[in-house]
């Protein structure tokens, strides 16, 4: 009788217990204190993820430039040049979203390691950054969501450089817009005409600003950068302020 | 080439300290004028020669910014550089500050990337908080940010508006989780404060023909109160509804409060209510009979209900302590207080009967020591009772559970009273005289006659009423529970389920339904604290406990001398016998007094608590927000500027060092480190590379570098 009532406790356990045995080990986050003790050891080998412009101007003192979008394809040599056994990661100070690339470095190395909060929450805890070719920091004003809506229905409207993945910008982006990821910025900038008003448009709007200052630096004049990124850009469409049509998020063909 | 910008204060202050430790030019001493003119030699550009000294930095020379150069002829050729400008030197406080502030943490800004022109920088003449909003706009999008509200008064020239710094901060501008739509918990916190800080202040709000009241009167909503006791993160602060930049007056279509828009707005946090659930006032003046007549209503009739019950028993409870006091001291005086003996016991309450007061005893206190400090938010006690209930979230998880408790045992009531009514089998035969006959709890007239007694004897114009088996504050007290159950039990859920009462009621009833369950709630503390206690317990010929709702008997003496007409009625019916019972033991009789003393003391305190709260806050009048406001308001002055010693760096007290004591090894004056001597060199630590001598200095053989030779003492 006690068995039998037990049978359906165990069941419903042993759901509610499947997704987190079957999602494989997350990546362990460690936290900046953390992170400090562990560069004291050798072949601890600290990444960031973010493009090449962004880590030349700071990153974590002595750590690899690796854009996580590259990651799969260039890490395994470089890791391996750097005889790594222990790898810490590290975005801007939101989670990136690498995962994919981060799992499958998992395999060959005994620690894998993301840093809580990314640069800031490193810089926060007061440790060192470096910095190799600091972009210098421009007055660039930005713009909301609001106004360029406006202006995407006006005429001669402005060129909108997302500075997204490629993945991201295919799952949808503001019409019209050209994707020019940020690790490859440094390349392709030239792409970018020289007469047009460029808006610089990325997540959240934390990293489009050193961008819109890096295209200023190779000499484009008019460059604003979008408040929010295209979180607040989705989330204006959301509010309903705007008809959809109006102003879709299309993804691309 | 690779810096080292270092981020931990610790470094910082040795940098600085080495920046002003290692003489400027030493030999020969120089005055500061004739060190910027060696400057000014090579560095001629308008901006140096003529703007800087028309700058607010003029009195400080070329080099107490630019340090590290101790031979112009080697600097003019290039071989000695810079060392890297270090304001914190002076403005150290500030430097510290930024070091968590948003721009440093996310854009990695330093000093010079908002402060532009740092050699022409003059005090503005648009005053201090023009050029705030002047300079956060260069990046922060005018059109997003100034062009309504606080940044577009700023603009006209409105000195008490908020420029951005004074919500923000000026260089500690905090670092919050990113959060679309709704604010995060930490931001809440910290904006809200900075809106309490001047809508509080009434002097500043008197000026600009606003009310200091809204602030006040928020604080009277829950959203308010839970803010107030330490919560703020929990519950919609003022930029959750008002938006943060661009606020509108709520006539505006575009603004978030306008009628048109709450739904949107109510609905970031609550969801599934009827449209008029935006009824609800989220800062009422409930005292302003025009504008909210029924929440003053309400107010006035909950004041009165308490003041009417309180004016009564509070009288009655003096007047009986008085009378009953002499009694006693008579009876003493005359030899006629019997001693407790061994008596015949005979049964009050049932096990039941006690069992449920146990039970009520319990959710009674965890409702009023969960509930009572969210209205008496101001005050450190009720902040600490909340702490010890796991704060207010976990508070209101107790507060509700004891409420359930409390219902069941209501509706438990209400079936055992039918039940005394229509007992089974005798249906509806002989109701009435049942609802009215001596073990009802129904008041009848005989309870009139009996107030009237009591009050004659209390001015010894009588005898003492001879009571039946309830006497009349006794069924006060069980009819008190049926009126406070509809009002705190009703406005209790309304509060619960504010969404759900949005499709019964529209929303200004909740805020009505504050005011009900925040009074009813303070009648019930202070009637149950004071006048429970002291009709049943404190009263001198039963001070300091009457145990028998524990232990559920009364000696038959105790009987016959406070139940005269019951102990007659039960001896006419024959009934006595069967009501007797065996003594207690002593432990049970000593768990009862233990449990009773405990809940006696524990409500006296909370009443000591909740009065001496009352007290001193009609004392000190003015509430709301601080009187402190982050620039002092009245005119577009900037904040107390510090006066900064010009031309000389403070030298801070240095840290023990590795080379303190030392005077003869080398310093690398573009990373500051020093190298140890060695035989007549020195040696770089990091690389083993001997330098040997040259000069003043050291040599790289391998570079060429030059390194000066260390000497604090600065004699060579």
């Amino acid at each position: 009788m006690r068995i039998k009532t037990a049978t359906p406790v165990f069941l419903i356990l042993a759901v509610l217990l499947a997704p987190a045995q079957g999602a494989g080990p997350d990546v362990t986050v460690v936290g900046p204190a953390a992170l400090h003790k562990m560069m004291q050891q050798k072949n601890t080998v600290v990444v960031d993820l973010m493009s090449r412009i962004e880590c030349m101007d700071h990153r974590i003192a002595g750590s690899l430039c690796i854009a996580c979008e590259e990651f799969a394809e260039k890490a395994p040599r470089r890791l391996r040049e750097k005889k790594a056994r222990v790898v810490v990661l590290y975005c801007d100070g939101e989670s990136c979203d690498c995962k994919a690339a981060v799992e499958s470095l998992q395999k060959g190395y005994p620690g894998v390691y993301m840093l809580k909060g990314g640069l800031s929450s490193w810089k926060q805890a007061g440790y060192a950054t470096e910095s190799e070719v600091r972009v210098p920091r421009a007055a660039i004003e930005s713009i909301d969501p609001d106004s360029l809506g406006k202006l995407l229905g006006e005429k001669s409207g402005p060129l909108i450089v997302d500075i997204r993945s490629e993945a991201s910008f295919k799952e949808g982006h503001i019409p019209g817009a050209a994707n020019i990821p940020f690790y490859r910025l440094q390349e392709r900038y030239q792409e970018i005409p020289l007469d047009r008003r460029i808006i610089v448009v990325d997540e959240r709007g934390s990293r489009s600003y050193l961008a819109a200052s890096y295209l200023a630096e190779k000499g484009f004049e008019d460059v604003n950068w979008l408040t929010g990124g295209m979180e607040k850009w989705n989330a204006r469409l959301c509010a309903g302020k705007v008809k959809v049509s109006d102003h879709r998020v299309s993804g691309s063909e | 080439m690779n810096n080292t910008i270092s981020g931990s204060s610790l470094i910082v202050v040795l940098w600085l300290w080495l920046a002003g430790a290692i003489p400027v030019y030493a030999a020969p001493a120089m005055t500061t004028d004739e060190l910027n003119r060696r400057c000014l030699s090579c560095h001629d550009d308008f901006n140096y020669r003529v703007r800087f000294f028309e700058s607010l930095h003029r009195n400080n020379g070329c080099v107490s910014c630019h340090s590290g150069i101790r031979d112009f002829a080697r600097h003019a050729s290039g071989e000695e550089r810079l060392a890297a400008v270090a304001c914190g030197n002076c403005h150290g406080e500030i430097a510290g500050d930024y070091l968590k502030d948003v721009h440093y943490l996310r854009q990695d800004f330093r000093c010079n990337d908002c402060h532009r022109d740092i050699h022409g920088l003059r005090r503005p003449e648009t005053g201090f908080k023009v050029s705030v909003v002047n300079l956060c706009t260069k990046c922060h999008s005018s059109e997003e940010y100034v062009r309504f509200g606080h940044g577009k008064y700023v603009l006209e020239g409105k000195a008490d508006s908020a420029a951005c710094s004074d919500c923000h901060g000026l260089h500690n501008i905090p670092l919050f989780p990113p959060a679309v739509g709704k604010s995060s918990p930490e931001a809440r916190v910290w904006y809200t404060d900075k809106c309490i800080r001047c809508h509080g202040n009434e002097a500043m709000m008197k000026r600009n023909g606003l009310s200091a009241a809204t602030v006040r009167d928020y604080e009277e909503t829950y959203h308010g109160k839970v803010r107030k006791i330490g919560y703020a993160g929990q519950v919609a602060g003022c930029a959750d509804c008002h938006t943060s930049h661009n606020i509108l007056p709520a006539a505006d279509p575009r603004s978030a409060v306008n009628p048109e828009n709450l739904i949107a707005t109510c609905g970031k946090c609550h969801h599934g209510f009827q449209p008029r659930f935006v009824e609800f006032n989220a800062h009422p003046d409930y005292r302003n009979r025009e504008r909210y007549p029924v929440l003053f209503w309400t107010y006035v009739f909950m004041a009165a209900l308490l003041a009417s019950v309180f004016c009564f028993f509070w009288i009655h409870l003096v007047l009986w302590w008085r009378k009953a006091y002499w009694e006693k001291c008579r009876r003493l005086r005359e030899g006629k207080e019997a001693p407790e003996c061994e008596e015949e016991q005979i049964e009050r309450f049932s096990l039941k009967e006690r069992v449920m007061h146990i039970v009520l005893i319990f959710s009674f206190f965890t409702l009023v020591m969960t509930g009572i400090p969210l209205k008496y938010h101001n005050s450190d006690w009720s902040k600490i009772l909340i702490q010890l209930f796991g704060g207010v979230p976990r508070a209101g998880v107790f507060h509700r559970a004891a409420a359930l408790v409390l219902t069941a045992l209501f509706l438990y009531t209400c079936w055992l009273s039918l039940r005394f009514l229509f007992p089974a089998g005798r249906r509806m035969r002989g109701w009435i005289s049942r609802l009215f006959g001596p073990d009802s709890l129904f008041p009848n007239l005989k309870d009139l006659r009996d107030i009237k007694g009591m009050f004659l004897w209390f001015f010894d114009r009588g005898e003492m009423p001879r009571f039946d088996r309830w006497t009349y504050w006794e069924k006060f007290d069980f009819f008190a529970v049926f009126w406070g159950m509809a009002a705190i039990g009703g406005s209790g859920l309304i509060l619960w389920f504010p969404e759900f009462f949005s499709y019964i009621f529209p929303g200004w009833v909740i805020n009505a339904a504050t005011i009900v369950h925040s009074e009813e709630a303070l009648l019930a503390a202070l009637f149950i604290f004071t006048v429970h206690f002291f009709n049943n317990h404190l009263v001198p010929n039963k001070f300091p406990l009457e145990p028998n709702i524990f232990t559920g008997r009364n000696g038959l003496r105790q009987l016959q001398a406070e139940r005269p007409l019951e102990y007659e009625r039960l001896m006419a019916e024959n009934r006595l016998e069967s009501l007797k019972r065996p003594r207690l033991g002593v432990a049970t009789r000593l768990l009862s007094s233990l449990f009773g003393l405990a809940s006696l003391l524990l409500g006296l305190f909370l009443v000591f608590l909740i009065l001496w709260t009352i007290l001193s806050d009609t004392a000190n009048t003015p509430r709301g927000g601080g009187k402190d406001p982050l620039t002092p308001p009245g005119s577009l002055v900037e904040p107390p500027q510090p006066q900064y010693k010009p031309v000389e760096p403070p030298v801070p007290a240095p840290p023990a060092l590795p080379w303190a004591g030392h005077n003869r090894g080398a310093v690398n004056p573009r990373t500051g480190e020093y190298y140890p001597p060695s035989g007549k060199g020195v040696i770089n630590p990091r690389t083993g590379e001997y330098y040997p001598p040259s000069g003043q200095g050291f040599i790289n053989p391998r570079t060429g570098a030059y390194y000066p030779r260390f000497d604090p003492g600065g004699a060579q």
